[in-house]
């Protein structure tokens, strides 16, 4: 016995390695492809408070730039409305108080209803096979885990870790994780995956040979998965090849969000009845 | 004795303190190019401290920029093998008679190869560990340790300039 613990005390320094490595190890294991838990939240609370004293000086060079971005939006919407508007009277002939008295019914909007939260960017690594995105909003602000996240309309991430005030998101280039995808918008779906090597590409796989390809194709969200309603844009077909003897295409797309310049995000929450997941669960 | 300590401290909150507020931000060529100035106060560690003070110092500086950059677990591990070794390390470029006690890592005392060797192979273990974990794959490994020669060549660049810009001559004994 005696000799065992002037061993151990010989060999203390390799000891506390091996116990302190064997916990970093557990550690890195348990957070690198899901990170959820304790010490995320921990991380997330001090890397979001530093983010946003960084994005408050960063701001003010950037407020003309948001000015600006702003402005476009609020067109684009704009224009959309009125177009929607028109539309309708022309198809009812009617005026616009008119269309607004075909009232969708209580059960259907709470069945359809998708909360939507804006939230900026406090920190966002994109140079990591495992990248992660800080937000400034968090379980106080409404934002659930398992939402997801879009930019500029486009399909960016999904929502894993939520504190009181920050949200920790897993965006689209990251290694481990698939995204359920629509080759165009009646096409087959698709596995989305990204190989970790450029944050502007990503990887389409399954996608048949049946199918009629090309360059400029759109990818959309196939509302599969929980996170994302259909039709949401992800990518774009940048290049394709069929290797011979396969029944599958390579398909190399560039995503549709800029990973590099994302600044503003919007984080979507579908309402519980919503969800695919569920109606699958009630199926037999 | 107060100084013995007070000195290392000092760099190497300093360094940790530079990384978390503005080094973890600069990362260039889609992340080829990554410094990691919170290093910088391991690799310049007095010479002749105990194994074990090194590996602590190196847990607790891998722990904190885990949790300020979201790491996970990452630069801990990293870190903590590169403590583990930095002993091993000063080992094999120390004279036959052994350092002097509580000398300092210095270009002017030990020499431009001794302490370029020492600072490269000190930053390359912890940025080979560190880019093998984060690959996650086998596919990436074989571009992540060229991300990690990268980061390791820029790092150690920026070691030597800091310290000849920055470190005080070495005094006579």
């Amino acid at each position: 016995m005696r000799n065992l613990w002037l061993l151990l005390l010989r060999n203390h320094t390799f000891l506390l390695f091996v116990v302190a490595e064997v916990a970093a190890l557990g550690w890195v294991s348990a957070s690198h492809a899901y990170p959820r838990g304790h010490w995320i939240r921990l991380g997330l609370r001090f890397s979001g408070t530093w983010g946003a004293w960084v994005t408050q000086f960063e701001e003010i060079g950037r407020l003309s730039d948001s000015n600006e971005m702003l402005l476009a939006e609020n067109a684009a919407l704009r224009e959309k409305l009125l177009t929607y508007e028109w539309a309708h009277r022309r198809q009812s002939d009617a005026d616009s108080v008119a269309v607004r008295s075909y009232p969708v019914s209580d059960t259907t909007q709470a069945a359809h209803r998708v909360q939507v939260r804006p939230a900026s960017v406090l920190r966002a690594t994109w140079n990591r096979s495992s990248n992660v995105f800080v937000l400034d909003r968090g379980s106080k602000d409404g934002i659930l885990p398992e939402s997801g996240v879009i930019a500029d309309g486009c399909a960016m991430g999904r929502v894993v870790e939520v504190a009181e005030e920050f949200t920790l998101v897993l965006p689209l280039i990251h290694t481990e994780l698939e995204w359920s995808a629509r080759v165009k918008r009646k096409g087959p779906v698709a596995r989305l995956v990204w190989d970790g090597k450029n944050p502007m590409e990503g990887q389409l796989l399954d996608v048949p040979r049946s199918t009629v390809l090309a360059v400029g194709d759109t990818i959309w969200t196939t509302g599969l998965q929980d996170m994302f309603p259909a039709g949401i844009p992800m990518a774009r077909v940048s290049s394709f090849e069929l290797p011979e003897a396969s029944e599958f295409y390579d398909v190399t797309v560039a995503f549709a969000a800029d990973f590099r310049q994302l600044r503003y995000v919007e984080v979507i929450h579908s309402g519980p009845q919503a969800t695919a997941e569920q109606w699958t669960e009630q199926l037999p | 004795m107060r100084g013995f300590f007070a000195q290392p401290l000092l760099r190497w909150l300093l360094a940790v303190t530079l990384h978390i507020l503005l080094f973890q931000h600069l990362t260039w060529g889609n992340g080829w190019w990554m410094p990691s100035m919170h290093l910088y106060g391991l690799v310049m560690l007095p010479l002749t401290w105990r194994p074990l003070t090194y590996l602590i110092a190196a847990g607790m500086t891998g722990w904190i920029i885990d949790l300020a950059t979201l790491g996970g677990g990452l630069h801990t591990a990293a870190a903590l093998l590169m403590g583990w070794l930095h002993p091993h390390i000063i080992r094999l470029f120390a004279p036959r008679e052994g350092h002097e006690k509580g000398a300092e890592p210095h270009l002017q005392t030990l020499g431009a190869a001794w302490f370029a060797a020492h600072t490269a192979l000190l930053i390359g273990v912890f940025h080979i560990t560190l880019f093998a974990l984060e690959s996650g794959r086998w596919g990436l490994l074989p571009v992540n340790l060229a991300k990690a020669m990268t980061s390791t060549l820029l790092t150690w660049v920026l070691f030597i300039g800091i310290h000849l810009l920055f470190a005080a001559p070495a005094r006579r004994r």
